[in-house]
């Protein structure tokens, strides 16, 4: 019918929505009385003396492990003694002071800190910790003496463990306690309870989401002041859902080696800053990831001091992971773009037509010097790469003119960011003539292109930007992104998470037979050229040196190298600041790389887990192992793996850092971006091992503790 | 002779007091409580309680624009303001910021923008001018389809968000609306029933607490009904067609819903058990309303004092400020605050009901009830949530609760109202 325009009709239909308004609310009202009228007592008694108050379970933290599932980063329970200051015996101060003094006496501490602390956490009505990491040998005596004060109990807390210690600290990141804004219900996607372990850098923060787990909640009935009664019925526990264990592409030798060999490398014995990565330049995984100095990120779950938070920032930094954080000139290595630039343009293929080295150059009215003073004489497209002759390339510079050379290399994006799956990836600089334009305010003189051409100059790149832009060369052209993590898994084995098909990010504009005329350059390096260093026997390797001027002190060494020539499956850079040669400094680095994954015989898996003194599982949850001390001795495995003059130590017992260790010197003042210089560099080098103690004097016995290894004497 | 323009009706604020002063003691009440809330919290400060005066301003000045309008300018902006709803709801899906689990904001910088709260309003004027309008025969199967499409879509895109409680603002409004246009009982009965069917089918899965083997007797009752249904129909000589469409559609829903129910978001299904039973759950989905049952009892009869609740039951009550600002009324103001309060709701709706009698413009009528069945939907959810009878929803309290959109919102419709007892001789 049309609309009730009646009003007879409208209202009866207006009584019909009245009454049904009409008895929701009495249903309501009706409610409203039952609840506070006729049971009004009860709750209120209820609200007095029955509240509930959720503790946080903390969830256990999902694994990191290797490729070969060797573990990386895992889990373990620490214990704590903690007082329950909300406890009814403690209600006068006097009472708290008094426990709490026991308690101080048995440990041997201090007790008035922990008597303050105690004293403001009664207003929190949580248990106060008053010792953590609790070594299970001591507490059976120390547990029988403090067994009558009440309210005291051990706290299972979980920690973050580095069975490799320093290893990899980089690329694994470190973790740190929930602070306010990131405290949350379990049930969302981002709540933490109160000093739940997150991620801070790292692939511990990169993924942090699937290593989470979601904490879980016991239910304590409280009344109003917050003291434990028990009047309400028990509530089981919710029980907290474990994180995920995540795979990487890691190799734990490899990584082993780069971090060892990284932190002895250069002149002085080491302790030099530096980078090495090493990818499968098919798939983009990341094999191994190392950056000096380090430091060990077990120091961060047990709590740093003021003084160790401030080294760690200041000096070198040995917080950057200088892999895909900082960014060095390329020095000769940049002379594969120039000759792909002049292979591009036609001319360079043949070879033929550039003048003799006799050891420097003149353009203008100034004089460049080749590396090697007495010059190479005749030189043509293979002994002027293989011998990395700077005056053959200053030749190729002029031919291409800067703005030829500049449009190639801006062409193929070397300044752009990875996209590897670590957080915080910076991007280099390769300029463009607008950027000198905007720089200098004019043309940028033609002079220029003379540094640039062998590297030299206002070019900047970051160590995983070359090695993804040498494994793209080496391949099929494509540059790929490269990957840390390959998968998530639940503790069952449930694949949670994969990184799927590697990701072509795009293709070098570079035709097939320059880049096979630069891989036969490359081996013709490594077999006859400044790449001798770089030689395996059995295994055809290819690779560039680079040594890169340093205005402030030596040059820093680089080295790219890629094995086998013909199949490649590795491409690894390795950057030693301020080393040298990178004939001589980086390119053994390569080299152990080199034949580790590709000539060493591989041993079984199941065998490396067993010998792996750190296993492959941790302790999650408060019935597994309880604090493995962290002097546990490593990787028994990777040992065969080192070269023979470097042998392993067991990891010092932990000591105090000596804040000097991580060398902010203050004679060498190269205070400008790139690392200071460093006195008593091997101690940062030492740094890595979790202590050091000694503070002798520079080179010689500092090395002592050095990292994972030292020079056999 | 109609009015066409814009007028500020400012006399129509002081004739009708049983629409003005009830909502503003209602906002007064509830800045008070939001204050108690939130400046008793850890992160006390006054800026939530300037945030909701802020939100109280600009839904006053919404209220004011909407009684202004003339209706047939309310008539010629309901359908596009009802299309852009919904292309904004489609947009909150693909580009909405994920939160708790569900997509209802769109970050537009300075801004947050819930598509669903205008949406309700749009829904209110576009319905009302398709029911309203004289080519709708309600009586025709086209004309009723039309309607329930309407309806419809805007459930099926909020639903998706996932946002249940809002989601059902739609069909219950519209419910009403269809009511208040004069489709036949039956023809209602007929559209009800799939919900029949649904709480039946869902009802043995719920009674056993467990997800799990549901009574067998329950599962098949909805058969029988049909069948009831299917005779009354052909007793009424209803064509065979629509009788048959309306046993499959039965069979469907009744199939369906298992699946449905299973599918939803664990802390959706727990929500709905912890309903019908809060000790099953005490920890999670039910510790909200235990405690908020336990901070409302406890206020008795006269309330333990303003500003006291957090000091006791409430201190463990989340979201005491939003969803469950009942609570804190009837903590802090007993029996005689919190059904003073449901009484204030009470003469207003009752007087925005007997104004949709008198008026003679059907589609005024008809905006009056929807805004007054928008208001009454919201208060009656909320209000049984807070007190037990009622799952978890998330719907807020119009007037009191903490949170901009939707007190823009709801004074809008109260605007509305106002807009048609200042018109009411109007067509």
């Amino acid at each position: 019918m049309p609309f009730p325009d009646l009003t007879a009709e409208r209202r009866h239909r207006g009584v019909v929505l009245g009454a049904l308004f009409g008895a929701v609310f009495v249903l309501l009202f009706g409610r409203l009385f039952a609840l506070q009228i006729v049971e009004g007592e009860r709750y209120a008694d209820l609200a007095r003396r029955n509240l509930i108050r959720p503790d946080p379970i903390p969830a256990p933290r999902g694994d990191v492990l290797d490729r070969r599932g060797r573990l990386l980063a895992g889990s373990r329970v620490s214990l704590d003694l903690a007082l329950e200051v909300d406890h009814p015996d403690y209600r006068r101060r006097e009472d708290i002071r008094a426990a709490v003094e026991e308690v101080a006496a048995s440990l041997g501490v201090e007790p008035e800190p922990l008597v303050e602390r105690a004293l403001r956490h009664r207003r929190l009505f949580a248990p106060v910790i008053l010792a953590e990491g609790l070594d299970p040998e001591r507490l059976g005596p120390l547990f029988e003496r403090l067994y009558p004060i009440p309210g005291l109990r051990l706290e299972p807390a979980p920690r973050r463990w580095y069975p490799h210690g320093g290893v990899g600290a980089h690329l694994l990141g470190y973790v740190g306690e929930a602070g306010e804004g990131e405290v949350g219900p379990a049930e969302a996607d981002s709540g933490y309870c109160l000093g739940a372990l997150i991620g801070r850098s790292g692939v511990e923060r990169r993924y942090e989401r699937l290593l989470r787990g979601l904490y879980g909640s016991t239910f304590v009935t409280v009344d109003a002041l917050g003291r434990k009664t028990d009047l309400f019925p028990r509530i089981p526990p919710r029980a907290a859902v474990a994180g995920n264990d995540l795979v990487l592409a890691i190799d734990l030798d490899l990584q082993t080696i780069a971090d060892s060999m990284l932190a002895v490398a250069g002149a002085a014995g080491g302790g030099h800053p530096g980078a090495v990565i090493a990818l499968d330049p098919w798939t983009g995984e990341v094999l191994a990831c190392a950056s000096a100095p380090g430091y060990d990120p077990n120091r961060f779950a047990e709590g740093l001091r003021d003084e160790e938070w401030a080294a760690l920032q200041s000096g070198a930094h040995p917080l950057l992971n200088r892999t895909i954080q900082a960014v060095y000139p390329p020095g000769s290595t940049f002379k594969i773009v120039t000759t792909l630039a002049g292979l591009h343009e036609g001319w360079l293929r043949s070879g033929g037509g550039f003048s003799p080295c006799h050891g420097s150059y003149r353009f203008g009215s100034r004089t460049f010097r080749c590396w090697k003073p007495e010059g190479h004489g005749g030189i043509g497209l293979w002994n002027g790469f293989a011998q990395s002759c700077d005056v053959f390339y200053y030749q190729i510079g002029r031919r291409l003119g800067l703005a030829g050379l500049l449009d190639f290399a801006g062409s193929l994006h070397l300044d752009r960011r990875t996209g590897i799956d670590l957080p915080e990836e910076a991007e280099g600089l390769v300029p463009t003539l607008d950027w000198y334009r905007k720089r200098l305010g004019e043309m940028p003189a033609e002079g220029n292109v003379l540094n640039l051409a062998i590297g030299q100059g206002e070019l900047l790149l970051t160590p995983i930007a070359i090695a993804a832009f040498v494994s793209a060369v080496v391949t099929d052209g494509w540059v790929r992104e490269p990957r840390v993590a390959l998968r998530a898994t639940r503790p069952g084995g449930e694949v949670v998470w994969e990184a799927g098909e590697p990701r072509r990010l795009r293709q070098l504009p570079v035709p097939d037979r320059d880049r096979e005329l630069l891989r036969s350059l490359l081996e013709e390096t490594v077999a006859h050229g400044t790449g001798a260093r770089a030689r395996v026997e059995g295994v055809r390797v290819g690779g560039k040196t680079g040594t890169a001027q340093n205005p402030h002190g030596n040059d820093h060494a680089l080295f790219v190298g890629v094995a086998p020539i013909e199949d490649p499956r590795m491409v690894a850079v390795a950057v030693v600041e301020r080393g040298g040669h990178g004939s001589s400094v980086a390119a053994p680095i390569i080299q152990k790389l080199i034949e580790t994954y590709l000539v060493k015989p591989r041993r079984p898996a199941g065998g490396s887990a067993g010998q792996d003194g750190a296993g492959t599982a941790s302790a999650k949850g408060s019935g597994g192992k309880t604090g493995v001390p962290p002097g546990a001795p490593s990787a028994p495995d990777s040992a065969g793996a080192l070269p023979d003059w470097l042998e392993l130590v067991e990891w010092p017992p932990r000591q105090a850092i000596d804040a000097s260790a991580f060398g902010a010197a203050g004679a060498d003042s190269s205070a400008g971006a790139d690392s200071a210089a460093i006195a008593g560099s091997a101690r940062a080098a030492g740094a890595l091992a979790g202590g050091v103690a000694d503070s002798a004097q520079a080179g010689g016995q500092a090395r002592d503790r050095a990292l994972a290894g030292r020079r056999r004497p | 002779m109609t009015e066409l323009r814009f007028s500020w009706n400012g006399r129509i604020w002081l004739r009708e007091p049983l629409l003005t002063l009830p909502v503003a003691l209602l906002l007064l009440i509830g800045g008070a409580m939001v204050c108690s809330a939130t400046m008793l919290c850890e992160n006390g400060t006054w800026s939530l309680a300037l945030r909701h005066g802020f939100a109280m301003v600009v839904g006053l000045l919404a209220a004011v624009a909407f009684a202004g309008l003339p209706m047939r300018t309310l008539g010629v902006i309901a359908m596009p303001s009802y299309g852009l709803s919904l292309v904004l709801l489609v947009g909150v899906l693909i580009f909405g910021e994920v939160q708790y689990g569900a997509r209802r904001w769109v970050d537009l910088g300075p801004l947050q923008l819930q598509p669903s709260e205008p949406a309700k309003i749009a829904f209110v004027l576009c319905l009302a001018a398709y029911l309203g309008s004289k080519r709708h025969d309600l009586r025709r199967p086209r004309a009723l389809l039309g309607a329930l499409g309407l309806i419809l879509l805007p459930f099926v895109l909020v639903l998706k968000e996932p946002d249940l409680g809002t989601a059902l603002a739609f069909p219950a409004v519209g419910v009403v609306m269809l009511i208040w246009a004069g489709v036949p009982w039956l023809t209602l009965a007929f559209l009800a029933s799939p919900f029949l069917t649904v709480g039946l089918a869902i009802l043995p899965l719920l009674v056993t607490w467990q997800e799990a083997a549901p009574h067998f007797v329950w599962r098949l009752l909805w058969i029988p009904i049909v069948a009831i249904g299917v005779m009354v129909m052909r007793n009424r000589s209803i064509a065979w067609v629509p009788v048959l469409a309306f046993a499959v559609v039965q069979m469907g829903v009744a199939l369906e819903t298992p699946r449905i129910w299973a599918s939803l978001e664990g802390y959706q299904r727990s929500r709905v058990v912890a309903f019908l039973n809060p000790e099953y759950d005490p920890a999670g989905a039910g510790y909200q309303v235990i405690q908020s049952k336990i901070a409302i009892g406890s206020g008795s009869a006269t309330g333990n004092g303003f500003g006291r609740g957090s000091q006791k039951a409430l201190a463990f009550l989340p979201r005491r400020h939003t969803d469950f600002i009942f609570s804190v009324v009837g903590e802090e103001w007993g029996f005689l605050g919190a059904a003073g309060v449901l009484a204030l709701f009470g003469v207003w709706l009752l007087r925005a009901v007997s104004l949709a009698v008198r008026v003679r413009s059907s589609f005024a009528s008809l905006v009056a009830v929807g805004a007054a069945a928008l208001i009454f939907y919201h208060v009656a959810v909320n209000v049984a949530m807070t007190l037990g009878l009622a799952p978890v929803t998330g719907l807020p309290l119009p007037f009191m609760s903490f949170g901009g959109s939707f007190l823009v919102v709801a004074l809008g419709a109260v605007g509305l109202v106002l807009g048609v007892a200042a018109r009411r001789n109007e067509y």
